[in-house]
């Protein structure tokens, strides 16, 4: 009954934190030497806005918004948070910027950009990147390194550092996973069936991978390729998985995505809201029985996977770990659905394309529990 | 009709936590006595869940696209509506708040009515409604936010009618000193989920027990506690053995304050 309101707590604190730093002696001078700096230098301040704005839409949308594009909005939403953070008088970026001249601000902001964006990033993205980018930077300085060439970033052996002979890799993402999967037969962990990805195996692991391939390899190509090797479960790879529909001749893979994409709903005006409207009327009582057929069978624990997946909004991988699966089982279980699905989707546009996922949910949602065998 | 029923109006923004920058209306479904049901209405359908009824703003009088977000409705004092609706009445966004037609109000009560029994895949979509949002998606991390924002409004609607009626409760009750407790955990604490159960004295003194046992209550929460077994004895007495009555007894700080509110009327 009496829970704690924990946004609460967090912003007290930092109210606290910021207070204190208020009271401190020389707070007044940095302040004015913030003031002076900006009344001085009065483009400094647009400069680093836009600086930072073309920075925050480098980073890749899907794994740092959850989104296909930066919008205006997203992009503003970080740039406030950053500003937040280096004009709070509690972080050491403000006394950082009290005294450095105008030429260095941007240098100081710019460790910050990256860490606003981690923290802001999706949950999928900041589990892959505690687990695999924190663990390659901590071996960075014994075994590994990466270099920019052409405004490219690559990745590869601390040995072959100042070694010409060492090519700069071209290979695209499928081509590394099957070269390192199928050709040289390693073996790589289980993302989600919780094998360890922390600590020497896995730098091991990712010394080994360089040193077979023996050329400087892309850096998003790398992050990329890790994801697909230890089948990393991203909402991607669901959407992914159910890409084996076929494509609408009128308008192409874009209408596909929208009925794969949870998210997807948020690309639908409200007209087409209204028209999924009218294409559920009318089909409702096809399609149950179609479903009525398809799910009669469907094992208990798919049941269950898919009712966590679309009812409950939870991400693949955590839907398939609730009903003791590893991620694969969600791929499966999507191809599967998609399957199902085929014949009713090729009735439909694909401007009706989403009224299929949004019946699809209300269908779970009113399937009853089944007892059935759930695996650990 | 009702001479509120069906209308989307203005809140009592004094009532709304001031932090938040939300604009929002509340749709009445339902009046009762001095107890309205309300609905949060906002405007932005891309946050609509599945029990949220989406009015396009081609088929309203109000020219806006409404989202009606049925889950949250809950019961409310007079109060928590925008004060002085008539004497602003020459203000042009609630002059045509005002002005809804009766047909366009059944439709509106009617349609929500329909949203709420009706989830079958067969009938569920004869409405216009949202879906069921991503856990992690913005939305849905809005909708938590708003959702804890609009339990503190009805609690702090409550309060101020039961504060603005001292005499309208009898003193066994224990009214006054309940609502200061609550009244100060409202700046810290956020409303408690509703439980369900049988209504009765020994029930209400399981919840605090099993609360306690959690580490859940504190000491000045007794003065809650009595409020809750005062009212259970004020609805035997009253011979109250509704569905409502009993999930209100069973409920949140807010559900309490509506209960006393049901069962001792405004004297006229």
């Amino acid at each position: 009954m009496t829970d704690i309101d924990f946004d609460n707590l967090k912003e007290e604190r930092k109210l606290a934190r910021i207070e204190a730093a208020v009271k401190k002696p020389g707070f007044a001078a940095m302040r004015r030497q913030i003031l002076e700096l900006f009344h001085e230098e009065p483009d400094l301040f647009s400069r680093l806005f836009a600086r930072i704005d073309t920075r925050i839409r480098k980073y890749p949308p899907r794994d740092y918004c959850g989104e296909r594009h930066w919008t205006d909005e997203l992009v503003a939403d970080r740039l406030q948070a950053i500003w937040n953070t280096v004009l709070n008088p509690a972080m050491s970026y403000f006394a950082k910027i009290a005294k450095a001249p105008p030429q260095e601000i941007a240098d100081i902001i710019w460790g910050q950009i990256r860490k606003i964006m981690i923290a802001e990033a999706t949950p999928n993205f900041k589990r892959f990147y505690n687990s695999f980018i924190q663990e390659l930077q901590h071996d960075k300085p014994k075994r590994f390194t990466s270099k920019t060439v052409a405004k490219k970033r690559f990745r590869g052996l601390r040995a072959w550092k100042s070694d010409s002979r060492i090519k700069l890799g071209n290979k695209k993402v499928e081509e590394l996973v099957k070269f390192w999967q199928v050709e040289k037969r390693l073996r790589f962990p289980n993302m989600a069936c919780n094998e360890k990805l922390v600590g020497e195996p896995l730098c091991d692991l990712v010394w080994e991978m360089f040193k077979l391939l023996n050329e400087w390899v892309r850096e998003k190509r790398l992050f990329d390729s890790w994801k697909k090797l230890v089948n990393f479960p991203t909402a991607v790879q669901a959407e992914q998985s159910l890409d084996g529909l076929p494509r609408d001749s009128e308008s192409g893979p874009e209408a596909v995505e929208k009925y794969l994409d949870q998210n997807g709903r948020d690309l639908l005006g409200i007209e087409q809201l209204q028209a999924v409207k009218e294409v559920l009327c009318e089909n409702a009582d096809a399609w149950a029985s179609h479903f009525d057929r398809v799910f009669a069978g469907f094992r208990p624990e798919q049941k269950k996977f898919l009712q966590y997946y679309y009812v409950n909004g939870l991400a693949p991988g955590a839907a398939a770990e609730k009903v003791g699966k590893a991620p694969s089982f969600a791929s499966q279980t999507f191809s599967r659905v998609a399957e199902e699905c085929l014949p009713l989707r090729e009735q439909l546009s694909s401007e009706e394309l989403p009224a299929l996922r949004e019946f699809l949910k209300v269908y779970l949602l009113n399937l009853k529990p089944e007892t059935g065998r759930t695996k650990k | 009709m009702n001479s509120k029923n069906g209308l989307v109006l203005p809140i009592n923004y004094s009532f709304w936590p001031p932090k938040s920058q939300t604009i929002l209306m509340a749709f009445v479904q339902a009046v009762e006595g001095d107890i309205l049901t309300l609905c949060p209405v906002i405007n932005d359908f891309k946050a609509a869940e599945f029990f949220d009824l989406i009015v396009p703003a081609g088929k309203t009088s109000l020219a806006c696209d409404l989202v009606i977000m049925g889950k949250l409705q809950a019961g409310f004092p007079a109060g928590a509506l925008h004060a002085g609706l008539a004497a602003a009445s020459h203000d042009e966004s609630i002059k045509l708040c005002l002005a809804m037609p009766d047909a366009e109000r059944q439709r509106l009560v009617a349609d929500l009515d329909y949203l709420q029994k009706n989830t079958l895949p067969t009938t569920a979509f004869k409405v216009l409604r949202g879906t069921f949002l991503p856990k992690d998606s913005e939305a849905a991390r809005w909708r938590r936010k708003f959702v804890r924002r609009w339990q503190s409004f009805r609690l702090a609607a409550l309060i101020g009618a039961v504060k603005a009626q001292p005499d309208r409760f009898p003193q066994y009750l224990g009214m006054k000193t309940a609502v200061e407790t609550i009244e100060q955990g409202l700046q810290k604490k956020p409303e408690p989920a509703a439980q369900t159960g049988p209504a009765n004295e020994e029930n209400a003194m399981r919840i605090a027990a099993s609360a306690k046992k959690r580490g859940g209550i504190s000491i000045e929460r007794s003065e809650t506690l009595n409020l809750r077994r005062n009212l259970a004895k004020a609805m035997q007495e009253q011979k109250q053995t509704g569905a409502v009555f009993e999930k209100l007894l069973n409920g949140s700080d807010a559900d309490l304050l509506e209960l006393a509110l049901r069962l001792f009327p405004a004297r006229r």
